[in-house]
């Protein structure tokens, strides 16, 4: 009897601790970086560690300074493209972040200018206009 | 305590299920929680092993012999000590012990996955469930360590008597877990396929997790090479035997593995060839665990001889299929970034090497499947052992080490000839320096000086290299020890990588040496009675006999002497286990950085004599020192280099001395 | 495909690189393949004859490592027969009319045994034969692949961070500033 109350006390602990994340309630996505900066950072991280193999085979004599100084003006050429196109990413990103806040506000206000009032969607009361002051346990900007 | 072994086991198999699903289904329909509930199977799936795994302990340690497995592999004589080691004597348990080590290896994987992983870590950890399913079904159809007895004996069987030795409490084990560890790397790459992270995304994992099974599997390897030498009594330490190859194909894969990758982490090339070499290193290991667990070759390391044989090869035929279905189907994806700059780069003395190395793994695959083959062509029988071996991976080994030499010369992209050239000049005048003192010596073997001399030629490269380097630190202004270890530091990959090729040079030391100038000696000896071996005199001077419940043991004392001037004492004996009617040796060596004095005990006679192979085996000892050379190599490698982390670049040039603080691993 | 024409040139200085390595490898084949043990003492030639026969009652052992009866008793017949004056290969035969072809630890070369000797060698020269290949046609997309000229003047902010970079770690990329001379 023992081993079979030890077996379902594993087994129900199994579930509970499998099933968690089933039932938390979803939570803000982080989003995953895309493909193309993780390409990104990984190929500079290569280039720098390309400098440095480069630069201990300089000091190991393994190859003259002409061709250090010729491979390190190409690597860092390389470096430098991918940091611009890198940059690039990070504006457009950023872009697209503004204008996506921009729109909200202007949903918000539109919708508070027609109805007068609103109900906040995290406690239920009802907002007079111009309360943009309201404040409740989360931030609510995240869920519209 | 049966019972719940085998709940457990049902409860780990469910979670294997439930893992593969949610987590295959969680990054199909982008269900993020899905998948974390996936990944908690998976870490839950060792917790549930651990507890089948306890409960197998408790079973032994309560001498309950209800329990079939308990009852064949102890008995009531048994030492608690060896309780770990009849837990994995049989089949049945080595199988639950191989469980156990993956799905640990897999929840650590899983933990430690690094952020580029993420989009390809749900595909792996199925993967890697698909692998555990299949032992614990194995176990729970065909081999359940946890069957019960329909009456339980009075006393048990007791465990192999060939087992009862120190080496026996790591070898196994660590041969075991690495060759189950293969399939970390193995579904790491096999995963990014799937997800169709086809770049480097897997790059920097695969390669962590392929050292790791290399250094385990190496180990483990070594070890099997001592215990054999200390117990097997035939004074040799590796015999190329089905078994000892079966672990040493896939380390051989491997190793071409962790080299080539390091091209593709540095240069984004050689992206298919990478995935076909851990493909075929897990092919090769899970060729390793069907030889090991009762394949159709004879052995003398097979302790666990079974039927199961038969499911291990469908399991490769399935695990071979498919892996070559998916590289197929993900063909055109996998390309490198640029091409190669010159053939005589260090790119392509790796693939080269790769080549070489392979090229050993497939004739000593060749020389494990010939007897097959012969049967079904002529329905002759013969026999592929040692001669076949080191005629045929003789030449290849030489030919590694040479490259080993000359590899480490090379810089990346491109050498000129005339570099090569003076770089080699000093080295190799060194190493037929040597050459031609060691012939003056009287060394005349060929392959012994070819061996020789290119051992020094690879130590004397590295020297140069480490020389070299630290002098140019040491010029900034720090002192030697610092610029040595800061030169070490400063690329661990690759130093790392020095340091286990200085472990393969006392590998090759010892195997050259014992090979060509072992003297070997069988004598009979009465007590007092003294018989020379090379420069050694040893006398036999008495023996010991002892009944113990389960076995005889037999101790005989001899003294070494080198003319009058005694050495020492060592002892040999010879156990002898009338349950198994079985024995066992126990060399007696006394071990010099020169020689090994190796003493096996054949016989004790009824007049008081006994029979001795007495053996003189040069440069023994350093194949047993290069087993935590390689480890050291192998930690200095897989150490995390934070610096590469820090220089990402992140930040705008006015910036730059808060990253430059983050960068602390600078001296 | 792996047809096309090759880089001959690089294959030149590669071959400088291999051919070294290919002319060991041949002569320790061939040494391995013809080594007689030449002046030996009687026992010693037993010694090498007992590693290259396998005790045929115990797993993969040969009689040299085999405590097993039979295999003392063999060796005690390769004493016998050598000191009548045997050759080892009569000695082998001996054994081998007695037991099978299985009482050889590597099989003869000659007939279809041959294939076992034959396919490591053939199979390696054709693995040497397709790295030439292969490096020959990896080397020769060099040229093609190398990328446009990169436009220095509006990369020359980013330059400047990767100096700064590469700066703190003493890698001097201006050639007066360069913080370490190693040659």
């Amino acid at each position: 009897m023992i081993p079979l109350l030890l077996a379902s006390v594993l087994a129900i602990i199994c579930l509970v601790v499998v099933a968690g994340p089933l039932w938390r309630r979803q939570r803000t996505e982080t989003r995953l970086p895309g493909e193309e900066p993780v390409d990104i950072e990984a190929a500079l991280k290569a280039a720098y560690q390309e400098a440095r193999t480069l630069k201990l085979e300089l000091e190991v004599g393994q190859i003259p300074k002409g061709r250090y100084e010729e491979q390190l003006g190409s690597i860092r050429l390389r470096a430098a493209a991918l940091l611009r196109r890198k940059e690039g990413l990070e504006e457009s990103m950023k872009q697209l972040g503004d204008i996506l806040e921009k729109e909200v506000r202007t949903f918000r206000e539109r919708r508070r200018a027609i109805k007068g009032s609103v109900d906040c969607p995290q406690c239920g009361t009802k907002l007079g206009p111009g309360s943009v002051e309201h404040s409740c346990v989360s931030d609510t900007s995240a869920e519209w | 305590m049966a019972d719940l072994g085998t709940m457990a086991l049902i409860i780990a198999a469910l979670l294997c299920c439930y893992a593969i699903a949610g987590s295959v289904l969680g990054a199909r329909a982008g269900l993020p929680r899905l998948i974390d509930s996936a990944r908690r199977a998976v870490y839950l799936n060792a917790l549930v092993l651990a507890v089948a795994t306890a409960s197998l302990v408790s079973a032994f340690l309560a001498k309950d012999f209800s329990i079939q497995y308990v009852a064949e592999h102890s008995n009531r004589a048994m030492e608690p000590v060896y309780v770990w080691v009849a837990f994995y004597a049989g089949n049945e348990g080595s199988i639950l012990f191989i469980a156990l080590a993956l799905s640990c290896l897999s929840a650590l994987a899983v933990w430690k996955a690094p952020k580029e992983a993420t989009i390809l870590m749900p595909y792996a950890s199925a993967i890697m469930m698909v692998v555990l399913f299949f032992f614990i079904t194995v176990m729970l159809f065909l081999a359940n360590p946890f069957a019960t007895l329909a009456q339980a004996p009075p006393d048990g069987r007791g465990i192999n008597p060939l087992l009862a030795h120190p080496g026996m409490f790591f070898h196994p084990p660590s041969l075991m877990t690495g060759l189950v560890a293969v399939t970390i790397p193995f579904a790491v790459v096999t995963g990014a396929l799937l997800a169709g992270q086809t770049r480097d995304q897997w790059v920097d994992m695969g390669r962590t997790w392929g050292l790791i099974a290399w250094a385990i599997l190496g180990v483990g390897n070594l070890l099997g090479s001592w215990w054999a030498y200390t117990i097997l009594g035939w004074g040799g330490y590796w015999g190329w035997d089905p078994v000892e190859n079966a672990g040493f194909m896939p380390w051989l894969a491997l190793t071409a593995f962790v080299h080539s990758v390091m091209v593709q982490k540095r240069r984004g090339i050689f992206r298919l060839w990478n995935v076909v070499l851990v493909s075929a290193a897990f092919f090769l290991a899970s060729f390793g665990m069907f030889i090991n667990r009762g394949g159709p070759v004879p052995s003398v390391h097979s302790f666990g001889a079974s039927t199961v044989g038969w499911v291990f090869l469908a399991f490769l035929a399935v695990a071979a299929f498919s892996s070559i279905a998916v590289i197929a189907w993900r063909y055109n994806k996998i390309s490198s970034a640029q091409p190669l700059d010159s053939p005589l780069s260090r790119e392509a003395a790796f693939l080269l090497n790769n080549l070489l190395l392979l090229a050993i793994a497939l004739v000593t695959m060749w020389g494990v499947v010939f007897p097959l083959i012969s049967e079904l062509a002529r329905g002759v029988t013969v026999t592929v052992a040692r001669p076949f071996y080191d005629q045929i991976n003789g030449p290849i080994f030489l030919a590694l080490i040479f490259l080993m030499g000359v590899g480490p010369l090379l810089p990346w992209r491109s050498a000129s000839p005339s570099d090569l050239r003076r770089s080699l000049l000093l080295p190799s005048l060194l190493a037929l320096g040597v050459v031609a003192l060691l012939a003056l010596m009287g060394v005349s073997n060929w392959y012994a000086l070819a061996s020789f001399g290119l051992c020094v030629l690879v130590v004397s490269c590295v020297v140069r290299e480490w020389v070299r380097g630290t002098l140019a630190r040491s010029k900034q202004g720090h002192n030697l020890v610092a610029s040595f270890v800061h030169l070490l530091g400063s690329n661990r990959p690759r130093y790392g990588g020095y340091i286990v090729h200085l472990a393969v040079v006392l590998l090759a030391l010892g195997v050259t040496g014992s090979s060509f100038y072992s003297v070997q000696k069988d004598v009979v000896l009465a007590q007092g009675q003294r018989e020379g071996v090379g420069k050694y005199e040893i006398e036999y001077v008495s023996s010991r006999v002892e009944h113990k419940p389960d076995r005889e043991e037999w101790t005989a004392n001899l003294m070494v002497y080198r003319g009058d001037r005694p050495l020492g004492a060592i002892q040999a004996g010879r156990t002898f286990y009338p349950e198994f009617r079985m024995s066992s040796t126990r060399a007696g060596i006394r071990s010099t950085p020169v020689e090994d004095l190796y003493v096996i005990p054949s016989e004790f006679l009824d007049d008081g004599r006994a029979s001795f192979r007495i053996l003189v085996n040069p440069l023994v000892m350093w194949i047993w020192v290069a087993g935590p050379v390689l480890i050291v190599g192998a930690l200095v490698a897989l150490w995390p280099d934070k610096g590469g982390v820090a220089l990402s670049g992140r930040r705008r040039p006015e910036a730059a001395p808060a990253v430059g603080s983050a960068y602390s691993h600078e001296l | 495909m792996l047809l096309t024409p090759l880089n001959w040139s690089s294959l030149g200085n590669l071959l400088k690189f291999v051919l070294p390595l290919l002319v060991l490898m041949a002569a320790g084949f061939l040494i391995s393949c013809t080594v007689k043990e030449g002046a030996v003492s009687l026992e010693e030639q037993a010694q090498a004859l007992d590693k290259t026969l396998i005790c045929p009652v115990c797993p993969g052992e040969t009689i040299d490592q085999s405590q097993a009866e039979l295999a003392r008793q063999m060796r005690a017949i390769v004493r016998e027969m050598l000191a009548q004056g045997r050759s080892a290969e009569e000695i082998k035969q001996f054994f081998v009319k007695r037991y099978g072809e299985g009482v050889l630890a590597s099989p003869p070369k000659r007939g279809f045994n041959l294939v076992a000797w034959a396919t490591p060698v053939g199979g390696l020269a054709l693995g040497l034969l397709l790295l030439a290949l292969v490096l020959g046609r990896m080397t020769r997309g060099r040229k093609a692949a190398s990328d446009e000229e990169p436009d220095e003047v509006a990369l020359r902010p980013y330059l400047a961070m990767v100096d700064a970079e590469l700066e703190k770690e003493g890698i001097g990329t201006r050639k007066e500033g360069s913080s370490s001379e190693g040659e």
